[in-house]
């Protein structure tokens, strides 16, 4: 046998700890963009410009930023529009796609083989060739635009081709077919078994399908764009976009600004850190 | 286009051996990997908005103070200010962005493989490279295609990171076609064209991936 074959060998352990080191380097690379953001979100522009690396600075630490930037970007109300944006969409297509799948799984009839075909494909659109009759359409003609909730049918509209694939294959491959037999026998109806027996089944194609959407919807910037012009109902990247075009000289309060934006969407994911990997490693 | 095919590829070629290269060290069994792979999936979770702007900080002010106080010739200048940089600071973002989610995938690949194709690799003496190009590899094929896939309809529908960072400029040499698109239709109001050019833009997507798609479902193989 080989010397470095050994279990705990030292060749093995130097291995491993150059191993680490090569992570950890990479770790601190990937993470040195926020760090340098959350550092000079604390610094007077003055400070910014003059060293963005120091720790010690002239002005010292300010939260001056913070609330100028709070107020200024009118944050909470971008943060309620994203959050009833992103929550309603994100419950509806959920509930819809699974749904759709259900039924393009179980009557294999002629009506749903086609529409899943076409359902299929749709998934490899770009957004881009759709955008513009999209805007013509609903903005120009029907004049739609400007509601949150046209956003909500949207975002909708463009995340069910996905989330109905992927229920698809979980249903195909993980529901048994003798269950909703089961189901039907005691006396479920279609919808008593779909909700009841099928539904809770899905769990963790649910989760990771709900955080692909909510990732997707809060951080959409393109879309909402295109519908929402209204200062009252933007997005919080919206609002931080105008926000930095606004003060992209002052650094400090744009720093605090991007800082804030952030935070929320950290601060669940850490908060489901466990569940939120484990379902994010079945993603397709 | 060129630019954009060009952006495309040298993308998705980085991002999918930094996601490759990160996975397979995160699937080492080291201390704190979960912490690691948390980490480094963190630029997923924010728009390309917001990481847009984060990164233009970065290459107008941080990295132009670093070049100074070490006296690195590549930060001398702001990366954002010359045509050809600018270019680079875009790939850069776009691997730092995606290689996270990628590596999820892979790392998905990794757990998945069989553990015995690995141990009768490792008695017939496959060790090193030999392993991974002859045993990994090729069991890592569907993992390759899904990444890959994923890649390039993101890189190429790719517009919030070239707004915020780059604006497609210096003198619109990073402009993509997303953003040639939207500009197209919205600022000078040409429906027609900028419709055109995203129906090209949906074959070109569609005719690279199926062919990519097809090539790698023949090659992949039973473990």
């Amino acid at each position: 046998m080989k010397k470095s074959m050994k279990v705990g060998g030292t060749r093995k352990m130097v291995g491993t700890c150059i191993l680490f080191f090569v992570i950890l380097i990479m770790f601190v690379l990937y993470m040195f963009p926020f760090f340098t953001v959350l550092l000079n979100s604390f610094k007077t522009k003055r400070d910014i410009i003059s060293d963005p690396f120091a720790f010690v600075t002239r002005d010292g630490f300010v939260l001056k930023n913070f609330s100028q930037a709070f107020v200024k970007m009118n944050y909470l109300r971008a943060f309620s529009n994203s959050l009833i944006i992103t929550a309603s969409a994100t419950a509806l297509v959920t509930l819809f796609s699974a749904m759709c799948a259900y039924y393009f799984v179980r009557w294999q009839n002629r009506f749903s083989k086609i529409f899943s075909a076409f359902m299929s494909a749709s998934i490899i659109i770009p957004f881009q060739s759709l955008m513009i009759p999209l805007v013509i359409i609903y903005g120009n003609k029907l004049g739609l635009t400007d509601h949150r909730a046209t956003l909500v049918f949207m975002h909708i509209g463009f995340a069910m081709s996905m989330s109905t694939f992927i229920f698809q294959g979980f249903i195909k491959a993980n529901v048994p077919l003798a269950l909703e037999e089961a189901a039907t026998i005691d006396g479920c109806g279609k919808y008593r078994t779909f909700f009841q027996v099928v539904f809770p089944l899905l769990g963790p194609t649910t989760a990771t399908l709900v955080i692909l959407n909510v990732l997707a919807f809060w951080n959409d910037y393109l879309l909402p764009s295109l519908i929402l012009s209204n200062k009252e109902i933007l997005t919080l990247p919206l609002s931080t976009y105008t926000f930095y075009g606004t003060y992209s000289a002052d650094y400090g309060v744009i720093m605090a600004a991007l800082v804030l934006t952030v935070t929320p969407i950290l601060v669940l994911y850490l908060a489901l850190q466990k569940k939120s990997s484990a379902a994010l490693s079945q993603v397709p | 286009m060129l630019l954009t095919l060009r952006y495309v590829f040298v993308s998705v070629l980085l991002v999918n051996l930094v996601a490759f290269l990160l996975a397979y060290l995160l699937t080492n069994g080291i201390k704190g990997q979960n912490f690691f792979r948390a980490g480094f999936f963190t630029p997923n979770l924010i728009g390309g908005v917001i990481l847009g702007f984060i990164w233009q900080f970065i290459f107008q002010r941080i990295l132009p103070t670093l070049g100074k106080d070490t006296g690195w010739a590549i930060f001398a200048t702001s990366w954002l200010s010359d045509p050809s940089s600018a270019f680079n600071a875009l790939v850069t973002v776009s691997v730092w962005q995606l290689s996270g989610y990628m590596m999820l995938i892979y790392i998905a690949g990794f757990m998945g493989m069989s553990h015995d194709v690995l141990e009768a690799a490792s008695i017939d003496g496959a060790v090193g490279m030999r392993r991974m190009v002859s045993i990994i590899m090729p069991l890592m094929v569907p993992s390759f295609v899904i990444c890959i896939f994923m890649t390039l309809s993101r890189t190429f529908m790719v517009y919030d990171i070239n707004l915020t960072l780059t604006k497609g400029g210096p003198y619109g040499s990073t402009r993509l076609v997303a953003m040639h698109v939207y500009e197209k239709a919205f600022t000078s109001r040409q429906y027609g064209i900028g419709q055109a050019e995203a129906l090209f833009l949906f074959l070109m997507v569609a005719i690279i991936s199926g062919i990519q798609i097809y090539e790698g479902k023949k090659r992949e193989v039973a473990a």
